[in-house]
């Protein structure tokens, strides 16, 4: 069996592939300030699903921001380990983009699965997790709910400011003009969107396109993203995990090739 | 007493700034019946001599000029997308963001596409930055021209004047071997005599605005500049002053203000928000007229046609922002005076750091040494995506309220 | 090495060797950009001394989105002002340009202002630059009371091109495929050389030996910017398995590569070699330095390009799309990482560097 571990900026996942690549089991736990805790967690508890110890790991691979502090075999960028995960899962995919807390990526990858292209979100928050969590602290509901709500709106607002800072104002503004909260949402959704879009279009977009990465599980943002590519959009089951499962397969890649 | 329960009040726009809009048609329409007849339209930014290109038969059309009105109009976002699209940061300029985005997506639009290039750094460098980018896409022709820094008076008759002279005769030349063109003194002598004409009436017609209650406002001196922008030189641009400054003149007489009751005077440092031309109006309707603002007194020049080039050099060094600090200042301090100013907004325009960088400064000497309240506000000057309306109101609110305490 | 470990000491903390000039009675003079012909302030009997912006602190005089470099710059000045005689400032780009508005409002000390031509190629930039480089010399001569001579100029200049034939030489060691030197404990070698005085750097570097290293990896890279003084930017690169061969920032090669012609006259020959030096960003044309980039690439065998960015700076992000798309019509991938603070922000950097590096190891 072999372990991947994904240290992300909010949550930490693991992933456990049997030899023939297959999930076998997986975890999921917020990050907290300390890497080297969750990342012991979230592997503790992917072993527990399977009855199985970390000795039992033939190799393991850690990612993220905070792979340096997890006890592993081997490290790996995000860009390798996503590119792996989602040529496993949908082979067809030649364009990824996935939304983290604190980064965003797209990625071009040739038909056997080999890392063309890719571009990170520049130094600004706008386009990750990160602005949805300031704006779902700013309307003081959780970012689910808020997920939800977008499919309620009518007549999504059209947020002129995509900087975090200004589009907060911006938001408590219209809240307090007593625009209704799911056309704020909707709103705000397109706003990542479009900022998404101007960034992967630097790489260009190649049929299939997939999605992956904890934002993708927030069905609003990614019908916003859906109608701004203009294309559809392939999910995995579970976005979030992709990372993990894809550092899971390099590690059995990794002992496979081991003299 | 509460500012915001306050009745609006009435505020007026000259007659003479509505024709505007119809001069800026006519100027579009001109460029593309150049463009039809094979005459040379050249890109320029803004503080380059047209005098110089209309006496060469080149039409000038300045993208700085589209960029505000792509914002105005709010049509700017398509064109600002393609140029970010393409990997040019949110960061930078957004008139180069704007004329770029234009250019990359096939000139589709009211500018016509360059035959030639053409700028002089002087009012910041990203004017070589910008134009070195679309020398890249559009593989046109260009002119660098430079004009360095303003330090003394001195400068304005030395070898730095030498230098810009000789740049001028550089541009003379390559555009008449590019286009087989000819320079026509008769014309630039014409030409100049016009813009100085032009920039005349400008002057005196600013001047009037030292005058209680000011006739001429913000939305007036916004427009009105359009002009002088990019028509220097011409006929139809003296007779737009004539009639601006006949009308002023008429106001000052009927003791006519822009607002009704002006109760404050202020200075507008930095570029229109073009996207949020509103901003001007909601001081007007808390009863502050804007009376001066260094950006409109910016494009005036008093040319001398007895000297043409020595003297469009000149003008080429010395707009304000390519003049020494001390000189700025020394003109902020009269200009309070002489325009009962009390007090003053400072613009902090992302897309312009040469304005912006040294404002902090600017702001201290009006505050500590000319005792002149100020309201600082952050945005940008053509992107409405980096400004906060709500925030920007609520900064005027609490400094309006300041201002009729004291 | 006893001298690497010594560099990087110092660039950790360039203060203390400016502290050393002062106790040892130096009248130092400040400058910022590497187009400043250092030459006439040693000739002047100065110490030219870089400043950097170390500490990353930016100044609150100026607006947030100021590139975070120039604003740390002016923080230091203004912190270290007593530890200077005076302040030469370069027309490179905006900020540069303002800076000098703030600290002429800010400080007490003699201030220079160099109006650097940005045309390079055009033929009166000479004439102009010329007259700009007399009136520094002037400048010196008043407000220090002492006089440049031909004499002198030529010695600086002798002494300068010294400098620079040192660091050249190390530089070229990483060429054909080999890498003999460390960047990281390389560019500490360039950033000291702008601190300390000349005859000391000469001295230390000549009486070392360098060229021992051997490289394990194959991913050799050139690095793209403006000036580096913090070199986690650089050592996060090692640690990603990278090997930095070659570069054109402000703080290397194009620092020291173009030497100084013999001249009968020191002056005209100073215009000429820091008007054509190493093309810089923030000059024009830009086809000569997009041709510069790309040969730099070819002949030091580079397989990518990691441009550093400070966020909010003008030349470079203008810049990068044409580097971009020149270096991929050459087959070279290219990265572009923008940020305020690489202290702070290393990690970023590295997630970014790292997937780069990788991306060429498959």
């Amino acid at each position: 069996m072999y372990l991947g571990i994904d240290t992300g900026a909010s949550a930490t996942k693991a992933v456990i592939v049997d030899r023939r690549g297959e999930i076998a089991s997986q975890a999921i736990v917020p990050s907290g300030v300390n890497f080297k805790v969750s990342s012991e967690m979230a592997a503790k508890k992917a072993l527990d699903a399977v009855r199985l110890d970390l000795e039992d790991m033939l190799y393991v691979v850690s990612t993220g921001y905070g792979k340096a502090l997890v006890n592993s075999t081997s490290k790996s960028s995000e860009i390798a380990c996503i590119s792996r995960g989602v040529y496993r899962l949908i082979p067809s995919a030649r364009t990824i983009i996935d939304v983290g807390g604190q980064d965003s990526k797209a990625i071009r990858i040739s038909k056997d699965g080999k890392v063309l292209n890719f571009v990170m979100n520049d130094k600004c928050a706008a386009g990750t997790g990160r602005f949805l969590e300031i704006m779902s602290n700013t309307l003081q509901r959780p970012i689910e709910e808020l997920s939800m709500l977008h499919f309620k709106a009518k007549k999504p607002v059209k947020m002129s400011s995509t900087c975090t800072v200004f589009a907060e104002s911006e938001v408590v503004s219209q809240m307090s003009q007593g625009i209704k909260i799911e056309d704020v949402i909707a709103g705000l959704h397109e706003a990542i969107a479009e900022r998404i879009y101007t960034m992967a279009s630097r790489i260009g977009f190649e049929q299939d396109v997939a999605f992956t990465g904890g934002v993708s599980k927030n069905k609003g943002f990614v019908d916003a993203l859906r109608k701004k590519i203009c294309l559809s959009p392939v999910l995995p089951e579970e976005p979030q995990i992709v990372c993990a499962f894809g550092a899971a397969l390099l590690a059995m890649k990794k002992h496979k090739e081991k003299p | 007493m509460k500012l915001n329960s306050r009745k609006k009040k009435r505020s007026r726009v000259l007659q003479t700034t509505r024709k505007i809009g119809e001069l800026i048609v006519n100027y579009f329409s001109k460029a593309w019946d150049v463009k039809t007849q094979d005459k040379p339209v050249a890109w320029i930014t803004v503080f380059t001599p047209v005098e110089l290109l209309y006496a060469l038969d080149v039409y000038p059309i300045a993208p700085e000029h589209f960029g505000a009105l792509c914002s105005a109009r709010g049509t700017i976002l398509d064109y600002l997308k393609e140029a970010e699209k393409e990997g040019y940061s949110q960061d930078l300029c957004s008139y180069s963001r704007c004329c770029l985005g234009y250019a990359l997506s096939g000139l589709n639009g009211p500018m016509p596409a360059p035959d030639m290039l053409v700028t002089f750094r002087n009012a910041c460098d990203v004017y070589v930055k910008w134009w070195q980018s679309l020398h890249i896409h559009l593989g046109t022709p260009m002119f660098i021209g430079e004009a360095p820094y303003v330090l003394t008076y001195d400068d304005l008759n030395n070898y730095v004047l030498d230098y810009v002279v000789k740049q001028l005769e550089q541009l003379i030349e390559l555009t008449q071997n590019k286009f087989g063109v000819k320079l026509d003194m008769e014309k630039l002598v014409n030409a100049v005599n016009l813009s100085d004409k032009a920039s005349e009436l400008w002057l005196q017609t600013l001047k009037l605005r030292r005058v209680r209650p000011c006739p001429l406002g913000g939305r007036d001196s916004a427009s009105d500049i359009f002009p002088l922008v990019v028509m220097q030189g011409t006929e139809e641009a003296v007779e737009f002053y004539d009639e601006l400054l006949a009308e002023v003149r008429d106001r000052v007489k009927r003791k006519e203000g822009v607002i009704e009751k002006e109760e404050f005077r202020l200075m507008f440092d930095g570029i229109w928000l073009w996207h949020a031309f509103d901003i001007i109006k909601y001081f007007e309707d808390k009863g502050a007229v804007f009376v001066h603002e260094p950006y409109s007194e910016a494009w005036a020049f008093r040319l001398d046609s007895s000297k043409p080039l020595e003297s469009i050099a000149r003008k080429v060094l010395s707009m304000g922002l390519n003049t020494d600090i001390d000189l700025r200042m020394e003109k902020f301090a009269d200009t309070i005076e002489d325009y009962h100013i009390d007090g003053a907004i400072l613009f902090s325009n992302r897309s312009c750091k040469s304005w912006s960088a040294p404002q902090l400064v600017t702001a201290e000497t009006l505050n500590n040494q000319l005792n002149i309240p100020y309201l600082m506000f952050e945005g940008d000057m053509a992107d409405p995506r980096q400004y906060s309306e709500a925030q920007v109101k609520g900064r005027i609110d609490a400094f309006m309220e300041m201002l009729s305490e004291s | 090495m006893q001298i690497q470990r010594k560099m990087r000491e110092f660039s950790r903390d360039p203060t203390s060797l400016l502290r050393r000039h002062n106790d040892g009675e130096a009248k130092v003079v400040g400058y910022m950009c590497s187009g400043i012909p250092e030459e006439i302030i040693i000739a002047a009997g100065l110490q030219p001394y870089r400043i950097s912006n170390i500490g990353e602190h930016t100044s609150s005089l100026t607006p947030s989105f100021i590139c975070p470099f120039a604003s740390a710059v002016l923080e230091n000045i203004l912190r270290l002002e007593d530890l200077f005689q005076g302040f030469i400032v370069a027309h490179t780009c905006d900020p540069m340009w303002r800076i000098f508005d703030i600290l002429k409002k800010k400080v007490n000390k003699p201030l220079f202002f160099l109006r650097v031509p940005h045309n390079t190629k055009n033929e009166l930039s000479f004439d102009f630059m010329r007259m700009e480089f007399r009136r520094l010399k002037m400048f010196l001569e008043r407000n220090f009371v002492t006089e440049i001579n031909n004499n002198s100029l030529q010695s600086a200049i002798e002494l300068c091109n010294h400098t620079r034939d040192l660091l050249r030489n190390i530089y070229l060691l990483n060429r054909n495929n080999e890498y003999k030197v460390k960047a990281s404990d390389y560019f500490s070698l360039v950033l000291a050389s702008a601190w300390m005085s000349k005859q000391e750097f000469n001295a230390l570097v000549e009486a070392s030996e360098f060229g021992s290293g051997k490289g394990q990896g194959n991913i050799r890279l050139h690095v793209n910017g403006t000036a580096i003084y913090d070199l986690n930017l650089i050592t996060v690169i090692e640690d990603s398995g990278g090997f930095v061969v070659s570069d054109d920032l402000c703080t290397g090669s194009r620092y020291f590569w173009d030497n100084v012609e013999p001249s009968q006259d020191p002056l005209s020959a100073l215009t000429s070699r820091y008007l054509t030096r190493t093309p810089c960003p923030a000059q024009n044309p830009l086809d000569d330095r997009l041709r510069y980039l790309s040969d730099m690439v070819a002949s030091f065998n580079a397989r990518g390009v990691i441009t550093y960015a400070e966020k909010f700076c003008d030349p470079i992000l203008y810049d990068f799309v044409h580097i971009r798309n020149k270096l991929a019509s050459d087959g070279i991938p290219s990265l572009l990482v923008d940020y305020e603070s690489p202290t702070q922000e290393i990690n970023r950097i590295r997630n970014r560097v790292e997937a780069f590096i990788e991306t060429l190891g498959d």
